[in-house]
């Protein structure tokens, strides 16, 4: 008994945030512990019981040291425990020299923990996350969920929406890291959505999955074609047998490839019949709506016809989803892209054409028509299409009102100043009062580590810390904030590294597809055990090459990556001058055995 | 000669048409094993085919469906290295690859082997032809050289195989089995002591079919008016076709469509004394087991190549200028399968099986089968009609067989005085010429490059210039194009050696350009 002042010594050293967190609460919020058989203090909570009753310490030790055998600690690396409790089999794997994270979700009980035991050796060898929802660990935390996990069982029975959903949900972060998945990703035709399904698709082949894309936009200048009938029911009808038609082209894409997921983004033409003919043929489909759900309607006919939905905003659509039976509903925010959001070091003629003091690339939305007004006498540049060409803005559009692709947008966003970044609304005047989803050149601008002013939204607080994102909420606090930042280059600086720097760890593509899957693979056993099995049978197989001439030379000139294709072997076939191996020559053979679809 | 393997992946049919090379191997060669090697699915018909002392059987079907679907790409590569294991358990004299496919020249390749005819990979992967007679079958796969082409495919083969033809039909022996299907079937449907013709309704191909509803006129007419009974054939993918012809039937003919094995198929169409039928595997079958044939040629079906493999037999085809059509031509009329009416195909029967002479008909030719004097199968018209028109190919018959047969060039071959080809002639003598000064200046020390670039320029000239000659003379086409792929199978190594070859090709295209 009070070991609270030694031990909060011990976490500062480690996690001041933390250290002050805990210390802000008082000594009220601290939960009664009880006292066991061996005089030890114990605990239960909601009538189960945390540690033992006869001698908490030693069952701290044997769960330890089962813990230990079963996952060969510490020779595998550190490992992250789901649940605090007092701490007794915590000491006990500290004792074994094991180290990692506790996630523990109940900031009051890790308080009286630091209060009743002495846990200098726990604090010395664990960083202790406490305090968080799962959503926030799963993007903030994957790494320490990546790892081996070790349950603490009553802590688990404790909170079970939280700690048992990160039980599960870790084996399924690890089975999506490992790659192998054969996914479907089926773009949109066209718009805002496109380039976000590029993204996708280059992470998902970063994290080793098979991607084969519906390349829907092929079909962009057909839907343009309907616009040469004159009358609005014609040029319907004609859209509308194209998208069956592109439809039924993903079921035929989906027929031939088997793919484990069929992921499709916002404004993907999957119709209602393709999606019903593709759960039929027990393929999870899965659906990224990275639009506003107020604005764009149509996600009430299509959500219900996916396995899984994902979308950026959260409790408000949530609800009207569940108002549907849409029930495998998950809150996934857009992110940026590093390898094409970067900061780049512009030259003179380039910092001349696409630089300012302050500048904004995007549509010209009403509110921002409206707010932008109040922006005139600033040297302020505005990038886009569909901005009027009239006073006070007209003398502001750049390139004559023109869409502004990826690449350009990245050199201004690097060359300005001070990047606005206003969510756009078509009934607002200006900023969106309670706007909640975070939009893509939030974390694109970020991750270009450039310096942005941001409108207020209710999602950004737990995306961003503070520091990281500079906010506003009307004009007058944007033109304060904009006089100041343009006379404090050193404090732009700070706000856009750390910004990036967040970007980086927690606001990928990459981070974001391996949630998805996670989140997939969490829900989905059957498809989880599938790909359990073929990493088995992928091992079983690798074991058998060494017989085989020429195959392990092969397979080892193939990219680097834990998902080998045969197109990916055929491409590594020798061609021209090389003598064919054995294993080349049978791969040869197998690349022109004639193919039947059924 | 001790072990002799034949790949052949293609179709059942071509099991049959292999029969003769089967045969004649085992005569020459009767110490030798021979192993065939065959796809699992034709596997039915294997007990009906002798010659052979060992299968080896490959479910490509098992490895395409790998292929597609497998998770693992070493899946598919097991699942095949496991057939390649069998494939090299043995070192095998002679190999003859029957199969013209990519893959199986790869598997060919993988095989221990002295010799190999047909195709085969390169160590580096190159296709190789092994063989003039391999060549010539590649050659009349191009464009439309089959049209010129009067050579059927089971003479190729045995050609291929390294012997001639003797004159005999293709063969099947029946099984007791097979047998005691065709008893039963005869004896549930009543048909036993009656005279039976068979009609053969599907093809692979819709353009090949004659129509189901012809088909039905056809048997009314031969059940009322020659007191025969029908049967129909086919596979239970043609159920529906059957179905189509016997509601248009008022004397419905008995169905063994869909009922048979490869086996029962074979015995029952012994029983019959003829089979009308479009191009089809069951074709072969007939002719294997001695029963007059009748096949309707549609769309791109063609007797001379691949039709029924034994004499006596007849091939109807429309006397119009597009018959047959090329392969995968989508004719939007279908008018050669109007143009053989059923009054035309009855009376064809009637004539074969009263032993008459074809009655001949307009906008109908009929050609008769017969094994001329070497052994080769030949068709004959014998409608009456002018055949005039087929002199080019018959002179592409003869002179392939004269020059392919020893497959050794004369020795100081000059040409014939007044040849067919006559400009072709020229441009093959002035290859041999380059590609003689070729072979000269490569042999100079030091090499005299610019010297070379100049005649290597003139030789592909000459090559590209031969090419081109068939675009303006379509009816050379068989020559340039087999100058062509024998030029592509050039496998010398050093200049000398490639331009000796080189010399070669030249050589024998004006040698087989002088004896047309």
């Amino acid at each position: 008994m009070g070991f609270f002042k030694t031990n909060l010594e011990f976490l500062r050293q480690n996690d001041p945030a933390l250290a002050e967190r805990v210390e802000k609460r008082t000594e009220r919020s601290r939960i009664p512990v009880e006292i066991a058989a061996n005089g030890e203090p114990t605990l239960k909570l909601r009538g189960l019981a945390i540690h033992s009753f006869r001698d908490p310490a030693k069952d701290g030790e044997n769960w330890a040291r089962r813990a230990v055998a079963e996952h060969n600690l510490p020779q595998t690396g550190k490992v992250t425990v789901l649940g605090f409790g007092l701490g007794y089999h915590l000491k006990g794997l500290a004792n074994l020299g094991v180290s990692g994270t506790v996630i523990e979700p109940d900031l009051d009980l890790f308080s009286t923990a630091l209060e009743n035991l002495d846990l200098a050796d726990v604090l010395v060898n664990f960083r202790i996350i406490a305090g968080l929802t799962p959503e926030r660990l799963r993007r903030a935390h994957s790494d320490d969920l990546a790892r081996t996990i070790l349950p603490h069982p009553p802590s688990l029975r404790i909170h079970p929406d939280s700690l048992g959903t990160l039980n599960s949900y870790g084996d399924s972060l690890r089975g999506a890291r490992e790659g192998g998945m054969k996914i479907l990703l089926v773009n949109p035709i066209n718009g805002g959505s496109l380039p976000i399904a590029r993204y996708c698709a280059s992470a998902l082949r970063r994290m080793g999955h098979i991607v084969t894309t519906f390349a829907a936009e092929a079909f962009s200048g057909g839907m343009d074609f309907a616009g040469n009938y004159r009358f609005d029911r014609c040029r319907q009808a004609f859209r509308n047998d194209l998208a069956a038609t592109i439809s039924r082209g993903v079921e035929l894409m989906a027929k031939e490839t088997r793919p484990d997921l069929v992921l499709a983004l916002a404004q993907a033409p999957l119709l209602s019949e393709t999606l019903a003919r593709l759960a039929a043929m027990d393929i999870p489909t899965a659906f990224w709506f990275v639009e506003d759900y107020r604005v764009l309607t149509y996600w009430r006919d299509v959500a219900p016809h996916y396995r899984y939905f994902f979308g950026i905003q959260k409790e408000d659509f949530r609800k009207e989803l569940a108002e549907i039976g849409v029930s495998n509903y998950s809150y996934l925010p857009v992110a940026a892209a590093p390898e094409v959001h970067l900061p780049a070091g512009l030259s003179d003629e380039e910092l001349e054409a696409y630089g300012s003091p302050l500048s904004f690339v995007g549509a010209g939305y009403y509110n921002r028509c409206n707010l932008f007004k109040g922006l005139a006498d600033y040297p302020f540049r505005i990038w886009g299409s569909d901005w009027p060409f009239s006073p006070p803005l007209d003398r502001l559009i750049q390139l004559n009102g023109k869409r502004i692709d990826t690449e350009t947008c990245v050199r201004i966003f690097n060359a300005s100043a001070v990047n606005l970044n206003l969510h756009s609304s078509l009934i607002h005047e200006g900023v969106v009062p309670d706007g909640d989803f975070v939009n893509p050149r939030t974390f694109e601008i970020a991750a270009c580590g450039a310096f942005q002013l941001v409108d207020r939204r209710s999602l950004l607080g737990e995306l961003f810390s503070d520091g990281e994102m500079e906010q506003f909420g009307s004009l007058p606090e944007l033109r304060e904030k904009i006089d100041h930042y343009l006379d404090h280059p050193d404090e732009r600086a700070v706000f856009a590294e750390k910004g990036r720097r967040r970007v980086l760890a927690e606001h990928t593509y990459d981070r974001r597809m391996e949630e998805l899957l996670a989140l997939i693979l969490a829900d989905n056993q059957g498809l989880a055990e599938k790909m359990r099995l073929r990493r088995e049978e992928h091992s079983a197989l690798y074991e058998k090459i060494g017989g085989q001439e020429g195959l392990r030379e092969l397979l080892d000139r193939l990219p680097q990556g834990p998902a080998p294709t045969l197109d990916g072997i055929y491409a590594a076939l020798k061609g021209g001058d090389g003598e064919l191996s054995r294993a080349e020559k049978i791969f040869l053979a197998l690349k022109n055995v004639e193919l039947k679809l059924d | 000669m001790k072990e002799i393997a034949i790949i052949s992946l293609t179709r059942f049919g071509d099991l049959i048409q292999e029969t003769p090379l089967l045969r004649i191997l085992k005569q020459t060669w009767p110490q030798a094993r021979i192993t065939l090697v065959a796809e699992q699915r034709f596997a039915g018909i294997l007990p009906l085919v002798h010659g052979y002392d060992r299968v080896i059987t490959f479910a490509k079907d098992e490895v395409a469906d790998r292929v597609v679907f497998a998770e693992d790409p070493l899946v598919p590569y097991f699942s095949l290295e496991a057939f390649v294991r069998e494939l090299e358990e043995i070192h095998y004299d002679l190999v003859i690859n029957l199969t013209f496919s990519h893959m199986s020249a790869f598997l060919a390749s993988l095989m221990k082997a002295d010799k190999f005819v047909g195709l085969v990979a390169g160590d580096k992967g190159e296709r190789l032809i092994s063989s003039l007679w391999g060549i010539y079958l590649f050659t009349t796969q191009e464009g439309n050289n089959r049209l010129l082409n009067r050579i059927n495919l089971v003479d190729m083969f045995t050609r291929l195989g390294g012997e001639k033809p003797d004159g005999k039909p293709v063969e099947l022996i029946g099984t007791e089995k097979g047998e005691a299907f065709a008893d039963a079937f005869l004896c549930e449907n009543g048909l036993f002591g009656e005279r039976l013709i068979g009609l053969q309704l599907g093809a692979s191909d819709t353009v090949r079919c004659w129509p189901p509803e012809s088909f039905a006129t056809l048997s009314d007419l031969l059940q009322e008016r020659l007191g025969v009974r029908t049967i129909l054939f086919g596979s239970q993918s043609e159920e529906p076709l059957a179905a189509r012809a016997l509601s248009n039937m008022s004397h419905p003919a008995i169905s063994a469509v869909g009922k048979t094995s490869l086996e029962g198929l074979f015995s029952l169409l012994k029983r019959c004394a003829l089979l009308v039928t479009n191009d089809t595997g069951t074709m072969h079958f007939a002719a294997a087991g001695g029963v007059p044939t009748m096949m309707l040629c549609t769309g791109p079906a063609f007797f001379h190549g691949t039709g029924p493999y034994s004499s006596g037999n007849l091939a109807l085809l429309a006397d119009i200028p597009c018959a047959p059509c090329r392969y995968n031509f989508n004719c939007p009329t279908l008018v050669c399968r109007e143009m053989l009416t059923v009054d035309a195909v009855y009376e064809s029967c009637r004539a074969m099986l009263r032993g008459e002479p074809h009655p001949g008909r307009t906008g109908v030719k009929a050609y008769r089968s017969f094994f001329d004097a070497e052994g080769y199968l030949d068709w004959q018209r014998c409608d009456g009609g002018d055949d005039s028109d087929e002199e080019p190919a018959r002179r592409y018959g003869r002179m392939w067989k004269e020059c392919l047969d020893d497959g050794i060039l004369p020795p100081l071959f000059t040409g014939t005085a007044e040849p067919c080809a006559p400009e072709l002639v020229g441009m093959a003598t002035e290859g041999v010429q380059i590609s003689s000064r070729i072979a000269g200046a490569a042999g100079d020390n030091p090499l005299p490059m610019d010297e070379l670039s100049l005649l290597g320029d003139a030789e592909a000239a000459m090559a590209a210039g031969i090419k081109i000659h068939s675009a303006l003379h379509p009816e050379m086409a068989p020559l340039t194009d087999f100058f062509g792929l024998m030029r592509d199978n050039i496998t010398a190594e050093g200049l000398a050696a490639i331009a000796e070859e080189t010399r070669s090709c030249y050589e024998w295209t004006r040698y087989l350009a002088s004896r047309l």
